[in-house]
């Protein structure tokens, strides 16, 4: 019986010390978390004046912002270069209804088609453009391409790079013609829609004007 | 300082490039590194005629000043730029990068201007 009463007296001693060791460690933790009074007094006291109390109240709110797992953004650069699209040319579109098709296209400034002699056939343009002298220089320039002194061939193309834009100046069948293109356009898209205006103009070439010749 | 020759045979190093060519406004020659299938007088003649011309056209064109003209050929290109002097004609192989030669090409044309500034 002795024995019994030993052991429940012992089981309670060590539940008791338990209990003040748990106590204890969550006092120490509290007392760690919480400023002492000295720390109180040593920090200066923040008192909004009249008038900014919505602001010391909101800024915080505006300031504290929980950081992103992205990081910061980086700013959206513009696209410089811009594609254009290609014009949709009816299968009876003539000559004249090219230029003015290709030059309706953002990223086109004007467009050119003259005759081996430099006459204008149709010249269209954003901007001023002498349509007697532009032919005329056109023609000359691929006069002196064509003369095969140089070793590169038959011209196929002639580009011209000025300040703000581009021409890029071809010939088929006797026919010249250039497009002129802004400096933001790619070369490459340049030379796509080149290629493009010139299918298109041996089409039209081939529809209507075949008997002519 | 590199001499006005040894600017212009620098160009012909860059890849896909044949040969190099500066020639005064009037055709005359003044530096060259062409091969010997071309003549020099001949391509001085046409790079004069071409520059003179795509000069002329590029301001009525509405271009402002000319930066550069590209010769597109079969058997290959040819690039020409104002130089101060007179005109740099580049001739390159068919598939040499358009974008490195003309930049080749620019950066040769600013130190052959600030080489023979005055003397334009």
């Amino acid at each position: 019986m002795l024995e019994i009463i030993v052991i429940i007296l012992l089981i309670a001693v060590i539940f008791l010390g338990v209990m003040i060791v748990l106590m204890w460690l969550r006092f120490s933790e509290k007392s760690k978390s919480k400023p002492t009074v000295e720390e109180k007094l040593e920090k200066p006291l923040e008192i909004p004046k009249i008038g900014q109390e919505k602001t010391a109240e909101t800024l915080p709110e505006k300031t504290q912002k929980p950081p992103s797992a992205e990081g910061p953004k980086k700013p959206e650069t513009s696209q410089r270069r811009t594609k254009i699209p290609k014009p949709n040319i009816s299968p009876n579109a003539r000559i004249e209804n090219l230029t003015e098709a290709y030059t309706n296209l953002a990223g086109v400034i004007g467009s050119v088609i003259s005759d081996r002699f430099g006459q204008p056939i149709s010249v269209d343009a954003d901007f001023f453009l002498d349509k007697v002298t532009v032919p005329a220089y056109l023609v000359e320039i691929f006069a002196h391409a064509k003369e095969d002194k140089l070793s590169i061939g038959k011209t196929k193309n002639v580009l011209m790079m000025g300040e703000g834009s581009y021409w890029i100046l071809g010939e088929i069948a006797g026919v010249y013609f250039g497009l002129w293109i802004e400096r933001d356009v790619l070369l490459n898209d340049g030379l796509e829609l080149y290629n493009d205006f010139k299918l298109n103009m041996a089409n039209t070439l081939k529809h209507y004007y075949t008997k002519i010749w | 300082m590199a001499s006005v020759k040894e600017v212009v045979e620098r160009l012909a190093q860059v890849k896909g490039v044949v040969g190099s060519i500066l020639v005064a406004r009037d055709g005359l020659v003044v530096a060259s590194n062409l091969s010997v299938q071309v003549q020099d007088e001949v391509v001085a003649a046409m790079v004069s005629a071409i520059g003179g011309t795509a000069v002329k056209a590029s301001e009525m064109m509405g271009q402002g000043k000319l930066r550069n003209i590209v010769l597109e050929g079969e058997n290959g290109k040819v690039f020409l730029t104002d130089s101060g002097i007179g005109y740099l004609g580049v001739l390159t192989a068919p598939d040499a990068n358009i974008g490195l030669v003309r930049l080749e090409l620019m950066e040769t044309s600013e130190t052959l201007k600030k080489l023979t500034a005055g003397a334009a």
